[in-house]
C-alpha cells in the first residue's frame, strides 16, 4: 500500500531530494505533498491526510519545533508521526524532540538506506 | 588533536563528497575567481555555546552543477534560483556539521536561515587572509570559506 507523505522544508532542493530518496529506497509513495514552513504544514494537514510527515527543524515563519508541539496539542501528532531531517546532530536536541513526541531523526545529507530504515521504523515496515 | 580550520576543512570536504558529490582537487592560500562566473555568498550565523558565522564563495557555475548533481539533472537545466538554493542547504548541512564535530554531540546550536547574495570579486582578497580561512579549488574552480568565531558570548 502506499503512503502518503507530507515534506516540510524551507528548500525546494531538499523537498525535491528527500522525495527522490524515498522513491530511490523502494518506498512505495501514494501523493507527496510539500510545505515551506511548519504554517504552511499545519495548513495542508486541516484537509490532508498523510502518513508520516518529513520535517526540517530550520524554517522561516514556524519552525519545525513550533510546528510539532502544535501538532502535540491538538492531538495530530498521535496519529501523523513526525521525522525531524535536520542538519542538527546534537543528542540533546533529539531528545528533547523525541520528548515532545517526534518518532525518529534524520540527518541531512541521508542515503536511500538509511531513510527507508526509518520508514521501517516508523511505519512498521508496510513498504 | 586538530585545530579549528583543520576540522572545518575536513566537514567542508566530507559534506560536498556526501551531499554534492564533488571532490576536493587542491587547497590553498590564495584564489581568483574565472571573470564572468560571478560568485554567490552564502552566509549563516549559528549560536550556542559558542557563537559565530560561517561564510562559503563558490562560482555560480559550480552552484549549478551542485544542484544537479543533487537532484540528478543535467546543469543546464538548473536556473539560478536552485543554485542559490542549493549553497544555502550546502552551507546549513556544513554548519550543522562542524558544530558537532568541533563542540561535541551534546551542545545545542540554534543555526540561522542561510542567505545567499552575489558576492562583489573586489572582496576576494579579504577572504584570502585569516587563520579560518580555507581556499579549495572544485571541478577547476575556487570555493572560499570564513568561520568567525565569537568565544564567551556571555562572560
Amino acid at each position: 500500500m502506499p503512503y502518503n507523505v507530507l515534506i516540510v522544508d524551507d528548500s525546494p532542493i531538499v523537498r525535491k531530494v528527500v522525495e527522490k530518496t524515498l522513491r530511490l529506497s523502494g518506498t512505495e509513495l501514494g501523493e507527496v505533498s510539500q510545505a515551506g514552513n511548519g504554517r504552511e504544514a499545519l495548513d495542508l494537514l486541516k484537509d490532508l491526510w498523510v502518513d508520516i510527515v518529513f520535517a526540517d527543524i530550520n524554517m522561516p515563519e514556524m519552525d519545525g519545533i513550533e510546528m510539532v508541539e502544535r501538532m502535540w496539542q491538538t492531538g495530530l501528532l498521535k496519529t501523523v508521526p513526525v521525522v525531524i531531517v535536520s542538519t542538527e546532530r546534537s543528542v540533546t536536541r533529539i531528545e528533547e524532540l523525541r520528548a515532545k513526541g517526534v518518532r525518529a531523526y534524520l540527518n541531512k545529507p541521508f542515503t536511500p538506506e538509511e531513510i527507508k530504515t526509518i520508514i521501517d521504523e516508523v511505519l512498521g515496515g508496510r513498504s | 588533536m586538530k585545530n579549528t580550520r583543520d576540522v572545518a576543512l575536513d566537514v567542508i570536504k566530507d559534506v560536498l563528497e556526501r551531499f554534492a558529490f564533488m571532490f576536493t582537487e587542491t587547497e590553498g592560500e590564495t584564489l581568483t575567481f574565472p571573470a564572468g562566473d560571478d560568485p554567490l555568498r552564502a552566509t549563516i550565523r549559528f549560536q550556542g555555546k559558542v557563537c559565530g558565522v560561517l561564510t562559503v564563495v563558490a562560482p555560480k557555475s559550480l552552484c549549478q552543477e551542485m544542484a544537479a548533481n543533487v537532484l540528478g539533472m543535467d546543469p543546464a537545466e538548473i536556473g539560478e534560483t536552485a543554485a542559490e538554493d542549493a549553497l544555502k542547504e550546502l552551507i546549513n548541512i556544513i554548519c550543522g556539521t562542524l558544530t558537532w564535530s568541533l563542540y561535541g554531540e551534546r551542545e545545542v546550536f540554534h543555526l540561522s536561515v542561510p542567505v545567499v547574495a552575489r558576492f562583489d570579486v573586489n572582496q576576494a582578497a579579504d577572504l584570502a587572509i585569516g587563520e579560518n580561512n580555507i581556499a579549495l579549488m572544485i571541478e577547476n574552480r575556487p570555493v572560499v570559506a570564513r568561520l568567525q568565531l565569537i568565544e564567551d558570548p556571555h562572560p
